[in-house]
């Protein structure tokens, strides 16, 4: 039977992982992803999850426990926020680039400084290049499904890749939203158990992560991008089965919100998302055209489906959540990326970037009218003389 | 009732650690009953304050609507229409009134008067906008302090919910927020509790209570100026006036002079280095009352039994207020 509760991001993922039967989980807290970890070790010590749950001592060791374990054929559970995602950077790139399908949840906080607890998508951004898999859930149904997508993903024997499954600190990690735990039967049905081809097994040995030569570098390098684009196209797949199974109506890669007659966009990924749709139905109570694109995967970067979709729109307003400092347009990630896949559209729209959110501050309401007011005047502009924005610090005008 | 998208604003003030459950029950209970009469409801914790640190005073918040909630992911209950203390020292250490919507109403735990809170209250900016003081003695809700885990997740095993449920019954009486048919329909809920906590409130209206007075609006972004990061700091071994701690306290150790012997155990057993010690004085053990914390550790080591627990609201002095 399924279960209709009201608990946080934090509480959902714990559940979900609990659903997928995992077998080893390594802990260490930092806030605001503690709350998952806590969970789970009330679960383990009550019996309601047979796992080793470990208490690593750091990040480093908490995703090396994990690398290990998932070696060895187990389905594996860590997570971390802010400074604790950095200090592991290390084991990233070896996780990945041995197949390992670890799963590392991310609830987002701000590096220090500010290191104030807050949102900011920095520190997973950070990470992106690491070949994870990794995306925003924008409430806690969304971070309770995607822990299963992600397993099933990344499990997947032609792709074997760790996952970030990201979730904005305290928006969706601390504050309680409805969400619908679904029966054990069909989480089997979408999971099955996880039994990989080849792992450690002292009556079989091998030897994971040689010492490799140079000239075999490239040809590394090489296969590991060839599975991230197997992942971009199993990942539609994976998404509309899961929908089936479970009755969701996710789209794979980007989740639009009153898309249909839209003339402006935001354009973001994780919580904001979510008061940017309120706005959106107040500003159609007024007779503004706008709408909302919800990324759901950052890596791998959906760019046939990004192209395609925001070049339909005269105006798309990047929410951008994570500082690149002196990057291209001196913004983030998100406007790197958006501003390259559109590069080839047949038609591109004018392309501004809010920089919101910055430390975890609220986007308020009035912000997003006031961003969709400049945006309005971007799309009858001549020219843009003013293209990224500071929410908050600087008047919102393109003149 | 509040005029702005009729949303209610529920602000729980409590104590870090040792109530965090009685909160979450609280805003959680008030929430759910609101749901049960067919309101918008969301109930949350505070995410600023530290809520993993022994009596640090800490905020869960609730959320009332007739309408879809607008802005559902802010981090406070900027325009709380109702204030809840789950004891009364809380209205000395910390401004339970900021932000109040006109009309407001202060219900208080606490065995003392509604008058003694209101003395207490008094000097507050804004007690115009306040309605009313209700007090109720749904007795205090944790054990000295043991560890058990930390706030933020579900480890606390001691039940509250018999404060919990007196203290919901005592906000239905004075403020209608929910009804206490809802209050009393939940599922095990402690209906006599709820009924205890209705029918105990004593009410006092607030005699500077100003109905055409109107709220200042909340501020809508961050700080903006520049901040330094190197900042002056206190040179070691003195007080830091910048992290005063008395807000913790519930109760004030209070020195028996001339039974003390001046033997330094307290002195000793301070975790905040707040006691000091002179034998030739008359007051022998001086507490540094800007800092002491309340924790109980110098009234259990006393070995002549020389310190006693009392009450802060029984003091004048210690009024801090620290802002939020």
């Amino acid at each position: 039977m399924d279960k209709s509760v009201r608990i946080s991001g934090c509480k959902a993922v714990a559940e979900a992982v609990k659903a997928a039967n995992v077998d080893v989980i390594a802990s260490y807290p930092i806030r605001p992803y503690t709350g998952t970890m806590v969970e789970l070790a009330r679960m383990v010590a009550e019996g309601e999850l047979d796992a080793e749950f470990v208490y690593a001592e750091g990040e480093h060791a908490q995703l090396s426990i994990v690398l290990g374990a998932s070696a060895a054929g187990a389905r594996v559970f860590t997570g971390s926020s802010g400074v604790g995602v950095t200090y592991a950077f290390e084991t990233y790139s070896p996780i990945a680039g041995e197949f390992h399908p670890v799963q590392c949840m991310i609830g987002n906080r701000t590096l220090d400084p500010p290191g104030d607890f807050g949102s900011e998508h920095t520190e997973a951004l950070s990470a992106r290049d690491q070949g994870w898999i990794m995306g925003w859930a924008a409430t806690p149904q969304e971070a309770y499904d995607n822990t299963l997508i992600y397993y099933r993903l990344g499990e997947d024997p032609s792709i074997m890749l760790p996952q970030f499954p990201c979730q904005d600190g305290y928006f969706v990690t601390h504050i309680p939203g409805p969400v619908v735990l679904a029966d054990q039967a069909r989480v089997r049905e979408f999971l099955p158990a996880f039994k990989p081809a080849r792992k450690l097994d002292p009556a079989a040995p091998v030897l994971m992560g040689p010492q490799c030569r140079p000239d075999q570098g490239a040809a590394i390098e090489l296969a590991r991008s060839e599975v991230m684009k197997r992942a971009r196209v199993r990942i539609p797949q994976v998404v509309n089965e899961f929908n089936t199974v479970f009755g969701r109506s996710y789209q794979p890669f980007l989740q639009g919100y009153r898309l249909d007659d839209a003339e402006m966009v935001f354009f973001g990924q994780g919580a904001h998302t979510m008061p940017a749709r309120l706005a959106v139905d107040k500003l159609r109570s007024q007779g503004v055209k706008a709408g909302v694109v919800q990324l759901r995967f950052m890596r791998p970067f959906p760019t046939d489906e990004v192209t395609e979709c925001l070049s339909r729109f005269k105006v798309v307003g990047i929410l951008e959540n994570s500082n690149s400092f002196g990057s291209v347009y001196d913004a983030g990630p998100l406007t790197a990326e958006v501003h390259a896949a559109l590069y080839y559209a047949e038609a591109r729209p004018r392309i501004l970037t809010f920089l919101a959110g910055l430390g975890g501050e609220n986007i308020r309401l009035n912000d997003y009218i006031e961003m969709t007011r400049v945006m309005a005047e971007a799309a009858q502009a001549a020219g843009l003389k003013k293209r990224v924005f500071w929410v908050g610090f600087e008047p919102l005008t393109i003149a | 009732m509040p005029t702005q998208d009729n949303l209610i604003e529920i602000t729980v003030w409590y104590r870090g650690v040792v109530e965090g459950r009685l909160a979450r029950q609280i805003a959680g209970g008030l929430a759910d009953a609101a749901e049960r009469e067919g309101k918008y409801v969301q109930a949350f914790e505070n995410y600023v304050d530290l809520p993993d640190r022994v009596y640090v005073p800490c905020r869960a918040y609730a959320r009332i609507s007739r309408e879809p909630i607008a802005e559902p992911y802010l981090y406070e209950n900027h325009n709380p229409y109702i204030v809840v203390c789950t004891d009364a020292a809380l209205v000395k250490g910390c401004n339970v009134l900021k932000g109040i919507e006109p009309g407001g109403t202060l219900i208080v735990n606490t065995s003392q008067e509604p008058e003694t809170v209101l003395a207490l209250l008094r000097g507050l900016p804004r007690m115009d906008l306040l309605s009313k003081v209700v007090t109720l003695d749904a007795g205090l809700a944790h054990q000295p302090y043991t560890p058990q885990g930390g706030i933020e997740g579900a480890t606390e095993k001691a039940s509250a919910m018999r404060t919990a449920s007196m203290l919901m019954g005592a906000i239905a009486k004075a403020t209608g927020v929910v009804d206490l048919k809802a209050l009393l329909s939940g599922r095990g809920s402690d209906q006599a509790a709820i009924e205890a906590g209705y029918h105990g409130v004593k009410e006092l209206a607030n005699p500077e209570y100003d109905a055409t007075a109107q709220a200042e609006p909340a501020s809508e972004h961050g700080y903006r100026g520049a901040v330094d990061l190197i900042i002056p700091a206190p040179l070691p071994n003195t007080a830091n006036p910048g992290h005063i701690t008395s807000n913790y306290r519930i109760f004030r150790p209070v020195v028996d002079q001339a039974a003390c012997t001046a033997c330094r155990i307290c002195w000793v057993s301070c975790p905040d280095a707040c006691i000091s010690v002179d034998a030739d004085k008359d007051e022998k053990v001086r507490i540094e009352l800007a800092y002491c914390k309340g924790c109980g550790i110098c009234w259990e080591v006393c070995p002549r039994h020389c310190i006693a627990a009392q009450d802060e609201v029984n003091y004048t002095d210690g009024v801090v207020r620290i802002t939020y």
